[in-house]
């Protein structure tokens, strides 16, 4: 008769637990009488190694899509890898894709932060590996580039394989050192996905300038006229423009107007006006602003 | 003279032989699930093999007694693994006993309704996982005879 023997993976209530390796010792006393003599004896002592339960997940941190343009390069996706098992592991990561995205991303890479949250080249890591101990934890970004054809959406995330976990499925367990490792993960938590959100919505400045002379004099005066297309439909927020003033003349005060009012401030090289936001629910090729001002030639 | 001696010998021969000679032997254990090849599935406990933080351990302390006599008033102490929490109403005993439990590493044992730990306004009735050591109380054990007291503990 074949049996076969599951050890009953409990409803474990700690993240860490006892750390593996650990020998836990059980011993008890006897002491009893035996006519007028009292005795002692010691049980042996049962010792038991704490085995080390290979537990992590991998969890994507984005709240919503992330938008991202066309052809833009290096953007990131963020996610957290946890270890809640009881012992230290290394852990290999592979660039993961969804099977429902609409492109591929270029050159997909994972960062591990340097502890901001934040992504930067500059401070974040390039990795494919890392150690993490009992109940440690680290934040990873999935960077790639958006193509120039890319439109709609793209799942992309990270795959996470623990070295001890190789060749185990759930509730095995192999021999490491002098304890087992058992692997207390499901599949789907070894991976996660993100999703990069495509917005073809973008913002044209067209300048043009007419002189108050038939040719540039000193004293003429040059009226420059920003005009601002939104490419698609949809919302932009925080829109501002800067301009410098061009060198071999000055602004004149109080010429700067958007939409024919006068708005916005020069700081002594550059003009800028805080448009805020602009909402295109119709394509259109009409201007939605205009910034004008003026200067003249000294 | 002989034969004087003979039956000294003979007398004391015989005092040895109903000695009590008492072991205790200590094991541990965990649950398993076991299949069948007709898939019945059948909870048993076998002796510790993976002991993994929040799993169970029942811990076994079998007392024999190889000798005539009977032993009295026996007394087992067990201080609980510093890694392990006692479950709550697991402590048990083959046959009849009286069972105490300590919170201050087997200074003092009594039982559960008369355990408190915590000074002032922390002082409280203890609560199983506080617990430090088991004692088992036993009337007698008859020669030539087993029994067995034991107990359940969850690993940190």
């Amino acid at each position: 008769m074949k049996i076969v023997l599951f050890v009953v993976l409990s409803t474990f209530l700690f993240a860490q637990g006892v750390p593996a390796g650990t020998k836990i010792e059980n011993q008890a006393k006897l002491e009893y009488r035996l006519g007028d003599n009292n005795i002692t004896v010691y049980s042996n002592k049962v010792i038991d190694t704490v085995d080390q339960k290979l537990d992590m997940k991998i969890v994507c941190q984005e709240a919503e899509e992330v938008i991202v343009g066309v052809s833009e390069v290096k953007r990131a996706l963020t996610f957290r890898l946890v270890n809640s098992g009881n012992g230290s592991d290394n852990y290999l990561f592979s660039p993961l894709s969804g099977a429902e995205s609409n492109f591929n991303v270029l050159n997909p890479e994972i960062y591990l932060d340097n502890g901001d949250g934040i992504f930067s080249l500059a401070n974040d890591k390039l990795v494919e590996e890392m150690n993490l101990s009992a109940d440690g934890n680290a934040t990873l970004f999935f960077v790639g580039d958006i193509p120039d054809d890319a439109d709609k959406y793209s799942d992309n995330g990270i795959k996470v394989a623990s070295e001890k976990q190789e060749g185990l499925a759930y509730g095995e367990s192999k021999q490491v050192d002098d304890y087992y490792a058992l692997m207390a993960v499901e599949e789907e938590s070894l991976s996660d996905l993100c999703r990069y959100k495509v917005s073809h919505l973008a913002i044209e400045l067209e300048k043009t300038a007419t002189l108050s002379s038939d040719a540039l004099y000193r004293g003429t005066t040059i009226h420059y006229k920003i005009a601002l297309r939104v490419k698609g439909t949809g919302v932009i927020r925080n829109v501002l423009v800067e301009d410098l003033i061009p060198e071999g003349t000055e602004y004149l005060p109080n010429s700067l107007q958007l939409n024919g009012e006068e708005y916005g401030d020069f700081n002594g090289t550059a003009i800028s006006v805080n448009v805020g936001e602009i909402t295109q629910e119709v394509e259109s090729d009409e201007p939605q602003h205009f910034v004008t001002f003026d200067v003249k030639v000294i | 003279m002989k034969k004087i001696v003979l039956t000294a010998l003979i007398t004391m021969a015989s005092s040895i032989n109903i000695y009590a000679n008492i072991s205790i032997n200590s094991d541990s254990y965990q649950s398993v699930i076991k299949i069948n090849e007709d898939g019945t599935k059948k909870k048993e406990w076998v002796k510790a093999e993976k002991v993994l933080p929040g799993g169970v351990v029942k811990y076994v302390n079998t007392l024999n007694n190889d000798g005539v006599e009977t032993a009295t008033q026996l007394v087992i102490n067990n201080p609980i693994p510093k890694e392990m929490q006692y479950l709550s109403s697991s402590a048990e005993c083959q046959g009849s006993c009286v069972i105490y439990y300590s919170v201050d590493g087997g200074q003092t044992f009594k039982k559960p309704s008369e355990l408190f730990v915590g000074l002032g306004q922390e002082r409280h009735l203890a609560k199983a996982e506080e617990y430090t050591n088991i004692r088992w109380v036993l009337d007698n054990l008859s020669g030539n005879s087993q029994s067995s007291v034991g107990y359940k503990a969850r690993l940190k």
